[in-house]
């Protein structure tokens, strides 16, 4: 990595005559020329800064925020770096957060806390009875207003050496286009670890692409090539139709090298992705169906109450977070785990009560089952909206399921869709176990393989029915907590479930958990797959078309299990 | 198994159509010669729900406030309620029987245009009046229904304009997902036609449609983030999925760290009611386009603001008391508007009622006098961009110096 020492003084010739050319355009008192950083001082330029955002036109403020970025960089003075940074993180956050407010005639205040500061002084101020309103963002300003709020932020972290604030760092690096030259020359000056270093060595790139300096446009080609992505590509692209081919023929070598490099990496970053999303979808598809396979497989109820047990243990859900979030506030990030046995045991027991008082009385007649099934899911869903009302519930989401983190190319692993197929593959090892090594499980076989004669040789199939009922009810409640840090969790979100769960069943073959498995990862990839080429709806046809055909040829589904009837 | 799947099937449906008559449920008790029945044809379970079910309510409240100062033509006006279940036929099937069982004077209702399509032919045959209070695709001008929202050309292309100009990020590309029916793909159709008048090519948009209810917007978003990185100038998003699909979408955005900085969007059925539920911190920035915006400043809004809140209260509904959208004003203003033509006419008859339109007017929440007017029964209504802030509501963008003259049919579609 070459490290651009030469650069920083370009780069502030370069940005003071682009600074000192918006000023003129910009600025009310046009009489200030070339170096107007010695020119006024940083209280005056505190009061031009306001005013200017006060203006809410975007230009202007677009315009002095870029300032901003190179007068808290100006003087060399560690100190005066440090404070002017600070008031500058400060007031860009305080604009952000609309804590900052301006009235017609030229008041403005920052709110911290409770306290009306001014801005400039930040010291205490009373405010009168005129109106005062928040300078409007809109949406252009924004980009320039994130990357120097971040590379202010980055900046204000280096008071602990060699350290840097990466979540910073990772917003910088979306959007290099909008950074500050000044601030970020400053930052490389500072010492860093050699990975931060060569993280904004290459944002920096995305800005020395446009320089006039072949070396300056070579070095940052090659610093762009090492991080693969669309993005660089584009910007790579575009390069390489300026460059001259006779004037700079190794220059076009350089980028035609990159181009084909990030391009064959971007495409296996894609077919990573795809894979990845398949996974995600087919574990959601997974937990949602894993219950009504026992359910339907064992006891052939055909159970339309299945999707609101996933409502209702994403409900629970819900409860626990509000009792944690009021109890014990310190234990929140970790309410999902502690919800998991909560959540089984409550949805299971409502399982054991609806088989109790509505199915056990039903199984000779299927469609009595069905009917009162659905009753029972429009009572669950008619009983959750008189109690919590018909909006979506707000989740506490975990910082550890925020986000995600890119791999190879664009191909982005989001941490909460990870946790989804973890949890997924818990519950299918738990699942595996309950029903292969437990002697309950062999008790629920044999009862699925041939009913009378298991209740011949002494296995209490009633007691089995009610057990294994309850089991895939709590097994459709942890759907519920899983699937609460993907959907959103209303009353009605249950049936959007139930259709996907009974096609992933029947496709599996009824009663077979490793054809529950596969259906749903066969579902998912399909969905997957088809989706980005042809669109969501042709998706959801060719799978019907699928599981019509595979229907026809076996009827028990892909994975046959050997009952008597 | 594929009869046993068919059977359920066809065991539902049947179910289904048979309890329909038993979801009718009269809110006061039935009386005859002093009472007049309007009726209410908004989805209280299934896809819609979650927003359209409370549109019941809004026009509950209207009713007693009507009812409050007297009725109408010294009659009282009582509402009959029923749950069409986002199931689009049985719209229809619930409008006839709120026209020919319970004799309702005029209907109020419908939320996605193919429950309008589907009642449509229902009221144009009984001769009887809807009154519509979303914005949709326009393309339509049926004498029978009362159009209290705004059509695309007064809608979408004023916020359309305002992202392609440079306060609005030059945006030059344009991503358009949709639910899969007539709403979304006339809108994006006339959207196409307006870009090409301005002469931007088609590699620079790309438009796809998921099915009702849809929620994994993984790949999707993927494709977005895909479509972003290509050259070509900004990029923004036309988002116009409706109903349960809203959230999941934004959810999915929020997940993959995509900011209103990144990739803007603009969302045409977005409103305060789907932000509900969601970390709104990260999504502060992106834009929808209404007749009203619930932090209008205006006596009348600060009213049905505080009348709401009061209605929820009282009766116990499972709404936020502190919500009030778009939808929810233009079902209020059209009982009003309704209440005003009977009381023109001096009487209850639908073709009476019909001939006193032209001059109607009304003080919207909105802050705009609101009108119909001889040449159609569009409502003529103010236009608002609103952007979302951190308080899971809209901060007004822009909004119109009046209410621009509604054009039914735009020349792009």
């Amino acid at each position: 990595m070459i490290r651009g020492h030469s650069c920083p003084r370009f780069f502030r010739e370069m940005a003071k005559i682009i600074l000192s050319i918006s000023w003129l355009a910009f600025a009310d008192n046009s009489a200030v020329a070339s170096d107007h950083f010695n020119k006024i001082s940083w209280i005056e330029f505190r009061n031009h800064f306001i005013t200017e955002i006060c203006s809410s036109k975007p230009k202007r403020m677009k315009a002095v925020l870029q300032e901003l970025g190179s007068f808290t960089v100006a003087n060399q003075d560690p100190k005066v770096i440090r404070e002017r940074t600070q008031w500058a993180t400060d007031l860009i956050s305080g604009i952000q957060k609309k804590r900052f407010r301006c009235s017609k005639d030229g008041k403005t205040y920052l709110k911290r806390e409770d306290k009306f500061l001014d801005p400039v002084s930040m010291a205490e101020i009373k405010i009168g009875d005129a109106k005062y309103k928040a300078p409007f963002l809109h949406l252009p300003v924004r980009p320039t207003l994130e990357t120097i709020l971040a590379t202010s932020k980055l900046i204000n972290s280096l008071k602990n050496p060699g350290t840097l604030d990466l979540s910073q760092l990772a917003l910088l690096e979306k959007k290099p286009d909008f950074i500050n030259t000044d601030q970020m020359a400053y930052l490389l000056k500072s010492q860093l670890s050699d990975s931060s270093r060569e993280r904004l060595v290459f944002v920096r790139a995305f800005k020395m692409l446009k320089s006039e300096n072949i070396d300056e446009v070579s070095e940052a080609l090659r610093n762009l090539s090492s991080i693969p992505s669309r993005k660089t590509l584009t910007a790579i692209t575009k390069v390489r139709k300026t460059i001259d081919p006779v004037k700079d023929p190794e220059l076009i070598e350089i980028a035609d090298n990159a181009i084909a490099e990030i391009s064959f990496s971007i495409q296996i970053g894609k077919a990573m992705s795809i894979v990845y999303s398949g996974l995600s979808y087919s574990s959601i598809l997974f937990l949602a169906s894993i219950g009504l396979a026992i359910v339907f497989g064992l006891m052939g109820v055909i159970n339309l109450a299945q999707g609101e047990l996933i409502m209702i243990g994403a409900y629970v859900t819900f409860v626990i977070q509000e009792c944690l979030a009021a109890v014990f506030p310190s234990m929140l990030p970790l309410y999902l785990l502690i919800s998991i046995p909560f959540v089984f045991l409550i949805t299971g027991g409502m399982g054991a009560l609806i088989e109790f008082s509505v199915i056990r009385h039903l199984y000779t007649r299927p469609l009595m089952t069905l009917l009162a099934t659905w009753g029972v899911s429009i009572f669950l869903i008619n009983m959750i909206r008189v109690s919590f009302g018909t909006q979506n519930l707000e989740f506490y989401v975990p910082d550890y399921l925020v986000g995600g983190l890119s791999v190879f190319g664009d191909f982005l692993i989001t941490w909460n869709r990870l946790a989804t197929i973890i949890f997924a593959i818990v519950i299918l090892i738990f699942t595996l176990f309950l029903v292969k090594k437990t002697r309950f499980g062999m008790n629920i076989r044999a009862v699925t393989e041939n009913r009378s004669m298991a209740g011949a040789i002494g296995v209490n199939t009633r007691k089995v029915d009610l057990l294994s009922f309850a089991v895939g009810s709590g097994l459709a409640g942890l759907a519920g907590l899983a699937l609460s840090t993907i959907y959103n969790v209303n009353p009605t979100m249950g049936t959007n479930f139930i259709v996907d769960a009974f096609m992933v069943v029947v496709l599996g073959g009824v009663g077979s958990i490793w054809g529950t498995v596969f259906a749903a990862l066969l579902v998912g990839m399909i969905n997957v797959a088809v989706e980005p080429l042809y669109g969501a709806v042709a998706a959801k046809v060719l799978v019907m078309i699928l599981i019509i055909a595979v229907i026809q040829v076996r009827p028990e589904g892909i994975f046959m299990m050997k009952v008597r009837k | 198994m594929m009869n046993r799947r068919k059977f359920i099937k066809a065991a539902g449906a049947l179910a289904g159509a048979a309890a329909a008559p038993a979801f009718i449920s009269s809110a006061f008790g039935a009386g005859h010669s002093k009472t007049q029945k309007i009726g209410c044809l908004f989805s209280s379970s299934g896809a819609m729900a979650n927003v359209e079910g409370r549109l019941n309510s809004v026009v509950d409240m209207a009713v007693a406030e009507l009812n409050a100062a007297g009725g109408v033509l010294g009659k009282t006006i009582e509402t009959v309620i029923t749950d069409p279940a986002s199931d689009w036929p049985l719209y229809a099937q619930n409008g006839r029987q709120l026209l020919l069982q319970e004799k309702c004077k005029a209907l109020f209702g419908c939320w996605t245009s193919v429950s309008r399509k589907s009642v449509l032919p229902v009221v144009e045959q009984n001769d009887a009046l809807l009154y519509y209070p979303l914005h949709f695709e326009g393309e339509e001008n049926s004498e029978s229904v009362v159009y209290m929202n705004s059509p695309p050309a007064s809608s979408v292309l004023p916020a359309l304009e305002y992202m392609m100009s440079e306060d609005g990020g030059s945006a030059s590309r344009f991503y358009m997902v949709g639910s899969d029916y007539v709403w979304p793909r006339t809108i994006n159709k006339i959207n196409k036609g307006y870009f090409s008048s301005l002469g931007i090519s088609e590699e620079s948009y790309k438009e796809t449609y998921v099915p009702f209810g849809f929620s994994n917007f993984q790949t999707i978003i993927n494709d977005i983030r895909d479509f972003a990185d290509q050259p070509g100038g900004p990029p923004i998003i036309i988002l116009t999925v409706v109903g349960s699909s809203i959230p999941a979408f934004f959810k999915e955005i929020i997940n993959q760290g995509i900011l209103a900085s990144d990739i803007p969007i603009l969302g045409l059925d977005v409103l305060e009611a789907d932000l509900e539920g969601l970390d709104t911190t990260s999504l502060v920035g992106h834009l929808n386009c209404w007749a009203y915006l619930q932090n209008v400043e205006s006596e009348a809004n600060t009213e049905i603001k505080s009348n709401w809140a009061s209605f929820v209260k009282s009766n116990g509904l499972p709404y936020k008391s502190d919500v009030m959208i778009d939808p929810m004003v233009s079902a209020y203003d059209g009982v009003h508007m309704w209440a005003k033509a009977v009381e023109k006419a001096g009487t209850f008859e639908v073709p009476a009622v019909k001939e006193a339109f032209d001059g109607i007017t009304f003080n919207c929440p909105s802050g705009y006098e609101i009108s119909l007017g001889s040449e159609n029964n569009y409502v003529a209504r103010g236009v608002f961009i609103g952007s979302v802030n951190e308080n899971q509501a809209f901060d007004i963008l822009w909004q119109s110096d009046d209410t621009p003259k509604p054009v039914p049919f735009s020349p792009y579609a």
